[in-house]
């Protein structure tokens, strides 16, 4: 079935669930380059092993087909899958016990060491996507939806597992703490720095 | 404020498209969606795939339709407004394209091209299918490895230096090895490019330094991985070859060391380190030239680094490399799947069962001497003097078979079918054998022992073997295999191509295996020992592929024992731990070769001087070859191993006790080998030697010696070194010009067969040595075990344990010879030698000690001796020494504590003297 580009994302869900795939054809196109992006920001390397580990967590997912207002956008699932991905992929501790990481300390700079991926092509693009590795991972999130995205508090939300009425607070934080990054960077002299063996090329 | 955060992500907005973008779609169309639309391009590449992603820029396996030919494509970061080309970059970058070497990787193409909106730099080069250099060493190299990988990067980088091309940033993850092996290096300069690519928005004169040598302008922001950093490039300086020189060293001593040369992250501290100097302690795979090396190539200052990465290269040349064999200090018997043939239970033909009554005729018929025989025999003493023995050997064999053939006769039917068909391969081989010799033939009478081994194994034909293959087969294999080993190699090789033509075997794969296994260790008896290696390599994957474990075992444990034969201990290893992952899936266990495995690889252990690791490795063997249905043969000559081990790890008391209850108990000819034999009684006298039990030891060497003259003949290496292990006793027994007598004649034919470097020929002349000083000849004796250390240090290396002995024989010399100063620097870097090689708590270190302390007793230090003598009889102690030996060191420790007392020059019974190196001559 050809679909336009006016078909609702639960409309391009649903129709795939039931086998149609030009209707995965457009969600891809659609949130694809946000999905990527998302990730391109964040690690040095996997962005696109993440996107489909991402895609397959939404898709594949049995969710109650009528979608429940704002929180349970499409755009929210993807990136609340998104950002679970992300944060799965750094547990700590040894098999047994995995802790998951708190994303209000452990920002990407933390993690990963080396840049992202992002190709981020301008000075002042890069300026500010690493001081945004330099947050906490949940203010990085919050910004980038926010800024980039527009989402709502209501998505928001959804997305960093937080109730509504926190969301501005968390935002209002993150914003400060943007702010106060991007004075300090000014100091910095960045390299492409690996700290641990695990550097890459 | 708010308002301008607003601006700031409004311009700091990532793409909606790229060519990242397009390629993560498609890959995500092909998984959800109907497929992708066609391969994202890249100027005229079609990208095909996604290599990897580093902190330069993102690698895509790209398809170049103008010459069909696939690429590496790396994409930096940082691009730039459309269409804003810099002429400056692209000529600097086409500087890379002049160099055209083996060791760099290739650059095609270089330029921008147009991803959506924005104009990006791409890279277009040689795909090397493989890995690099850091994943390559993760699992640990030998250092001869190690230094032909960097050779070959240092002369990547001296080419690119040749043409004004400076590297910037080199380290392991940026030298890419490929898959048969070749070593380049790649990303020359792209981390300047990456940093002029973002400099874009700041004046030219401020962006990074250009990539061509001797910098004009001094790069404020150093692109590089700050670890291998210069200090000059740390701090923003002017660069030049010397500061890829010393990344460069920093990688190989990552890779020598297994850390990095500095430890801070901290960017200053780091510097300080750098600046200080790195610390190089002697390691197994850092000889000092080396380390020397080293030390020059991570200099703070450029100018005292070497002139240039030809020099440099000049030198990593010349580190010696010792090789570590095909020179074992043990005579361990390498054991390899064809030490006797295994006799199968043979598959159920429907034929009635052969009655009880009428056992195979072989076994009721004695061995014969036939005037052929006679013949040979009256020309050849040596294969005179083994003739009765075989006889006797052959026919207990024959009584052997009966006594199974009994046996099977009161098992169930079914198994008295398999055990009876069994006993009848056994007899039918008992007689081709009998045959071969009785035609008289002197080659293959001449064989001895060897073929008496080459019998199929009695005790295969016990209730519960697993079936391997048909019985026809097997027995085809057994004549094969006796007619190799009686030396008719060519007749071998037809009944193997004879039989892997019919139709049966042609048809089973594993059958196949089985039989080109056996042409491939043929090929190896035929001195074709490449071929050997590769056919055997090519079937254990062929093999392996066929899901065939055990086939792919017999050929792991095959080419360890090559491996180690022909001294490269590092292929024996990791065909040994190839083995052993094959055996673990193999049902129902195959102990044998698991045992073989083991000991082999304990062989190469021991031959890369691990003695530790080696006793480890034995004890899983001999677990292995004590399992029901191992054959004695494995499972002596590993017990024999495991017992020279014991003594090597300086625990001799335990040694003893393997020697006394397993060794050497009363046994059956069949099973008492006189070539094992010889080994055995050489061990036990090396055991008793250890243990200062002078008689003993003299009465086990002789017997050695004597069967060894009997069975071997006087020209085999092995009688010899059980001579020169008599002409020890006699030393110890106060007769050393006797025992210099009788090491003459031996110690020639030793140099004769093995060479005059060999460990071996060093450890007689020692041998000598010590006897030259317990003879009174100073003079001769320091020369001669001067030159025994000279020449071990160049076969087995400095740090090795055997110079450690002998440093202490030199250094027990020089005080008889009336040298204390002498005596006492030999014997502290012995101390040192054997501290380090050793495993802890060995009394080969703790009798070190004690003559050290006796040193310093004579010389007035009493608390520097009793420290020493203190831990040194603990240790005796602890490995459970003799008394009698102990006992003298006690006295002397005593002496010490005694108040008043003086100590005492020359003690009534002078403390007994360390055993020699010879415990470790075969």
């Amino acid at each position: 079935m050809t679909w336009d580009s006016q078909a609702s994302d639960a409309e391009l869900v649903q129709a795939f669930r039931r086998g149609d795939k030009a209707a995965a054809d457009v969600l891809i196109r659609r949130h694809g380059p946000r999905l990527y992006n998302f990730f391109a920001g964040k690690v040095g390397r996997g962005a696109d092993t993440l996107c489909q580990a991402t895609l397959d967590d939404c898709l594949a997912a049995p969710e109650a087909p009528a979608a429940e207002g704002e929180r349970d956008s499409f755009r929210a699932r993807l990136f609340a899958a998104a950002r679970r991905r992300l944060l799965d992929g750094y547990r700590t501790g040894d098999r047994e016990r995995r802790h998951a990481i708190d994303p209000l300390e452990r920002s990407m700079a933390d993690l990963e060491p080396g840049l992202s991926e992002a190709v981020a092509a301008r000075e002042d693009q890069r300026r500010l996507v690493l001081a945004l590795r330099r947050l906490p991972v949940d203010f990085q999130v919050a910004l980038e939806l926010h800024f980039w995205e527009g989402m709502s508090s209501a998505e928001l939300g959804r997305v960093l597992e937080l109730a509504e009425p926190d969301v501005d607070t968390h935002l209002a934080r993150a914003r400060a703490r943007l702010e106060e990054q991007l004075e300090h960077e000014e100091a910095r002299v960045d390299l492409t720095v690996a700290s641990s063996p695990s550097d890459s090329g | 404020m708010p308002a301008s955060l607003d601006a700031l992500f409004q311009q700091a907005r990532p793409p909606a498209r790229s060519l990242e973008i397009d390629h993560v779609l498609g890959t995500l169309h092909e998984r959800f969606g109907s497929g992708s639309a066609g391969p994202p391009s890249l100027g005229r590449y079609h990208v095909a795939g996604r290599i990897g992603a580093g902190g330069l820029g993102i690698v895509y396996r790209a398809f170049d339709p103008a010459l069909a030919r696939y690429v590496a494509i790396k994409v930096l970061k940082g691009g730039r407004d459309a269409a804003a080309s810099d002429v400056r970059l692209l000529r600097e970058a086409q500087v890379l394209a002049r160099i055209r070497h083996p060791h760099v990787v290739e650059v095609f193409d270089v330029g921008f091209f147009e991803d959506h909106d924005v104009s990006r730099f791409f890279v277009a080069m040689e795909l090397v299918e493989g890995t690099d250099l850091r994943e390559w060493l993760a699992p640990g190299r030998s250092l001869a490895e190690i230094r032909t990988a960097f050779l070959a990067a240092a002369e990547g980088l001296a080419a690119a230096h040749a043409v004004g091309l400076l590297h910037r940033d080199f380290k392991p993850s940026n030298v890419l090895v490929s898959e048969e092996g070749a070593v380049k290096v790649a990303d020359f300069g792209l981390a300047a490019m990456t940093q002029d690519l973002r400099g874009d928005a700041e004046a030219d004169t401020k962006s990074g330094g250009s990539i061509v040598e001797a910098d004009a302008t001094p790069s404020w922001r150093p692109g590089g991985t700050l670890p291998y950093m210069s200090p000059e490039q740390q701090r923003g300086e002017p660069l030049g070859p010397r500061s890829d020189q010393y990344s460069f060293c920093v990688s190989l001593y990552e890779a020598v060391y297994e850390r990095r040369p500095f430890a801070p992250r901290d960017r200053q501290e780091l510097l300080a380190a750098k600046l200080r100097g790195p610390s190089l302690p002697r390691a197994p795979r850092a000889p000092l030239a080396l380390r020397r090396l080293l030390a020059r190539g991570l200099a703070a200052h450029p100018e005292d680094r070497f002139p240039s990465m030809d020099a440099l290269r000049a030198a990593l040349q010349r580190v010696p490399i010792t090789r570590r064999g095909p020179w074992p200090l043990v005579a361990g018997v390498v054991l390899v799947g064809t030490t006797a043939a295994v006799a199968s239970l043979g598959l159920d033909d429907g034929s009635a069962l052969p009655t009880c009554a009428s056992p195979p005729a072989a076994i009721s018929e004695p061995t014969l001497t036939t005037p052929a025989v006679e013949a040979v025999l009256a020309g050849s003493p040596p294969i005179a003097r083994a003739w009765p023995a075989m006889i006797e050997a052959l026919d207990a064999y024959a009584a052997e078979l009966g006594r199974r053939w009994d046996e099977a006769c009161g098992q169930d039917e079914h198994e008295r079918g398999r055990m009876q068909r069994c006993v009848t391969q056994c007899a039918d081989g008992l007689t081709a054998l009998r045959e071969l010799l009785a035609a008289g033939d002197r080659e293959t009478l001449a064989q001895g022992w060897s073929l008496v081994q080459a019998l199929p194994d009695v005790q295969a034909c016990t209730p519960g073997r697993e079936q391997r293959r048909a019985g026809e087969l097997d027995a085809a294999i057994g004549r094969a295999r006796l007619l190799a080993t009686a030396g008719r190699l060519a007749a071998a090789r037809e009944v193997l191509l004879g039989v892997r033509a019919e139709p049966a075997v042609l048809a089973d794969p594993r059958a196949r295996l089985d039989v080109d296994i056996e042409l491939a260790e043929l090929a190896a008896l035929e001195g074709r020992h490449a071929e050997a290696e590769q056919s055997l390599e090519a079937l254990y994957f062929e093999a392996v592929g066929e899901g065939d474990t055990v086939g792919a075992s017999r050929a792991a444990v095959w080419l360890t024992a090559q491996g180690y034969r022909v001294g490269n201990v590092e292929a024996a290893r990791r065909w040994g731990r190839a083995a052993h992952t094959q055996l673990e899936r193999v049902r129902p266990r195959h102990y044998d070769l698991e045992a073989m495995a083991w000991h082999n690889l304990a062989l190469a252990d021991l031959a890369a001087g691990e003695l530790a690791d080696a006793l480890s490795t034995i004890e899983a063997a001999l677990e292995r070859a004590s399992a029901p249905g191992v054959t004695t043969s494995v499972r002596r000559a590993t017990e024999q191993v495991y017992a020279e081990l014991l003594v090597l790890n300086g625990r001799p008391a335990e040694a003893l006790v393997i020697h006394r209850d397993r060794l050497h108990t009363a046994e059956s000819p069949p099973q008492r080998d006189p070539l094992a034999a010889v080994i055995d009684l050489q061990s036990l006298g090396n055991t008793l030697a250890t243990l200062h039990d002078g008689e003993a030891a003299r009465a086990a060497y002789l017997e050695a010696y004597e069967t060894g003259r009997a069975v071997l003949g006087p020209e085999h290496p092995d009688t010899a070194a059980a001579c020169i292990s008599l002409a020890w006793a006699e030393g110890e027994r106060g007769d050393p010009a006797r025992g210099l007598e009788r090491l003459d004649p031996c110690l020639r034919r030793l140099v004769e067969s093995l060479g005059e470097e060999h460990p071996h020929v060093a450890l007689a002349r020692a041998m000598q040595g010590r006897l030259a000083s317990q003879a009174g000849r100073a003079e001769d004796a320091r020369r001669l075990l001067e030159d025994a250390i000279a020449s071990l240090e160049q076969s087995v290396g400095e740090e090795h344990y055997a110079v450690g002995e002998v440093l202490h024989e030199l250094g027990v010399a020089r005080a008889a010879a009336g040298d204390p100063a002498g005596a006492r620097t030999t014997l502290e870097r012995a101390l040192r030698v054997r501290a380090a090689a050793l495993p802890a708590g060995h009394v080969g270190e703790a009798e070190t000690r004690a003559e050290l302390a006796r040193l310093l007793l004579a010389a007035g230090e009493r608390e520097a001796a009793r420290e020493h003598l203190a831990r040194a009889i603990a240790t005796f102690e602890a490995r459970d020494m003799p008394a009698t030996y102990v006992d003298g060191w006690r006295k002397l420790l005593q002496s010490i504590d005694a108040p008043g007392s003086a100590p005492p020059a020359a003690p009534s019974t002078p403390p007994p003297s360390t055993p020699s190196p010879v415990e470790h001559v075969p």
